[in-house]
């Protein structure tokens, strides 16, 4: 008994923390709309940003950075590392969900017009998110040294190049010189273990510091309305208001009936967290069936003196791989870079056309526009 | 302004304390800030061309041209345009990827965008922006072909 206390006394006195000011940050108000998980869906990025964080570090101890011994290292962690293919395809099955959820994440948050006043911060952290993590896609499949890596990172450092201004010099500094060489792939090795690593927990943690300063976005549609395409429309043209208003962080007692009439809240611990941890075990699930039957093969060893005469990179680039074959070089490339940069400043271009077109949502169908593009490019390029 | 020449004095005193420090600190991590970036872009070294013998003029009598490689150990393609011999680079303009030759349809085709190029290497479909890269062919007394090359 003496011992435990004295340990207890040592861990309070270690960690002063007070338990008030615990309660309070984990105490977050969640809209009640969260309790549907695919509102929730913004948290399964980052579970599977853990996984491959962990997966990621063990293929580390095995793979061998260099171009003469990349593909053979890889080879050996597939076929002769114990439970090597397993881990392998768990980290290429868990690429492939992150961008899938990123994807889904940020139509919801778009749809939802989320990124309005006064978050439209965290959109453009989100959109750098979603940029760190397809630079994660395409210098991860380069690391592998087959013929698709060695050819996309040729064309992907080509695209980089043809920027206004700084092209030569972005694409000499990711290549490490002229063109694709023996020093591209130390590049695109430390680009992926080290630089956006580094540079994804560090705009995740402003994502989420933001999301918790600025609150979730309270939806403004009845709790009597549960059609879905009555809160789909509502939802779509609602303007969206902070659910934390000031003083209004914990007590249900003393509510105006204005409040009572927007959405109710249910605290983040424990009621979220286990929603997270649901979906968590559900993605650890579905990860590892999809490691079972599709599991991680190789390809073609890389060949810098021949091009396959079929190609195509991950599906996460075919919309713009197919947007390149359409256009003409300048036109393509120029295209993709705006079309980035819209993406980027979209809570500005919204605020524009909000002004210039009141009551109109013209965004929501430059939403609709734009995803059905994507979506018919993708699958037009899967086709062929 | 000047009623208040004593708070005036401080300000400008803070003032200029608070510039130079910033100046310092701007001027000694953008110095060092300058170095990292100089180290992370790698030294551009002058292009050095070499000529290289790839053949005889009696090969190319006959046949429709020859397949070389480049002191890289690229593809480049002997072929004679209507300006004379020449040596195309295979390297598609467009992106970098490798075009290869395809003798049924008599033209060059890049299997990632599609590019399409003819026998002297203009483009004729698809994205690329400029034909096919042409070396300048010289032929000797001995009727040797040279081409000049970039080494590697």
């Amino acid at each position: 008994m003496q011992k435990t206390s004295s340990a207890k006394q040592w861990f309070e006195d270690s960690f002063p923390i007070d338990l008030n000011v615990l309660k309070e940050i984990s105490s977050e108000p969640i809209p009640n709309h969260l309790k549907r998980w695919w509102f929730a869906i913004g948290g399964t990025p980052l579970y599977l940003f853990v996984i491959q964080a962990i997966t990621g570090i063990i293929l580390t101890f095995y793979y061998v950075p260099h171009p003469a011994e990349a593909f053979e290292s890889v080879a050996r962690i597939t076929t002769e590392v114990r439970f090597g293919w397993f881990i392998r395809s768990v980290h290429k099955w868990s690429a492939h969900l992150m961008v899938l959820t990123l994807i889904l994440h940020m139509m919801r948050v778009f749809f939802t017009g989320s990124y309005r006043r006064p978050r439209e911060f965290n959109w453009i952290v989100g959109v750098g998110l979603l940029m760190a993590t397809l630079g994660f896609g395409f210098t991860g499949y380069s690391l592998i040294y087959e013929q698709v890596s060695y050819w996309a990172a040729v064309v992907g450092t080509n695209v980089a190049a043809a920027t206004p201004f700084i092209g030569e010099t972005l694409a000499s500094f990711i290549r490490g010189g002229p063109e694709v060489s023996d020093n591209t792939l130390t590049r695109f090795f430390v680009l992926h273990i080290g630089v956006l690593p580094t540079v994804v927990v560090l705009l995740l943690v402003m994502h989420v510091v933001q999301i918790r300063l600025h609150g979730v976005t309270k939806m403004r549609f009845s709790e009597k309305d549960h059609q879905p395409e009555v809160e789909f429309s509502v939802r779509v043209s609602a303007p969206v208001t902070p659910i934390r208003e000031p003083g209004a962080s914990s007590g249900s007692t003393g509510q105006s009936e204005e409040e009572q009439a927007k959405e109710e809240s249910f605290p983040f611990y424990p009621d979220h967290l286990y929603t997270e941890i649901m979906v968590g075990l559900t993605l650890t699930f579905i990860l590892t069936i999809l490691a079972l039957i599709f599991p991680a093969v190789m390809g073609e060893p890389a060949n810098p003196l021949v091009t396959p005469e079929h190609i195509k990179p991950e599906w996460f680039f075919f919309a713009t791989f197919r947007w390149l074959k359409l256009t003409s070089f300048t036109v393509g490339v120029v295209g993709t870079l705006v079309f980035m940069g819209i993406l980027l400043l979209w809570p500005f271009i919204d605020r524009v056309l909000l002004k210039k077109f009141p009551g109109k949502e013209i965004s929501f169908w430059i939403g609709v526009v734009g995803f059905f593009v994507f979506l018919i490019f993708t699958v037009w390029e899967a086709l062929v | 302004m000047s009623n208040h020449d004593d708070n005036d004095t401080v300000d400008r005193r803070s003032f200029f304390r608070k510039a130079l420090m910033s100046l310092g600190l701007a001027a000694s991590y953008g110095t060092g800030g300058f170095y990292a970036l100089q180290f992370l872009l790698p030294k551009k070294n002058p292009a050095k061309f070499r000529k290289m013998l790839v053949a005889s003029l009696d090969e190319l009598s006959g046949s429709g041209g020859k397949v070389f490689k480049d002191l890289q150990g690229r593809e480049m393609i002997l072929v004679s345009t209507t300006d004379g011999f020449k040596a195309i680079s295979t390297t598609c303009t467009h992106l970098g990827c490798k075009a290869y030759w395809e003798p049924d349809n008599n033209r060059f085709f890049c299997p990632c965008h599609d590019g399409v190029f003819d026998v002297n290497g203009n483009v004729t479909s698809g994205p690329p922006p400029r034909p096919l890269d042409r070396y300048d062919v010289e032929v000797d007394e001995n009727d040797n072909v040279f081409v000049k090359l970039r080494e590697a």
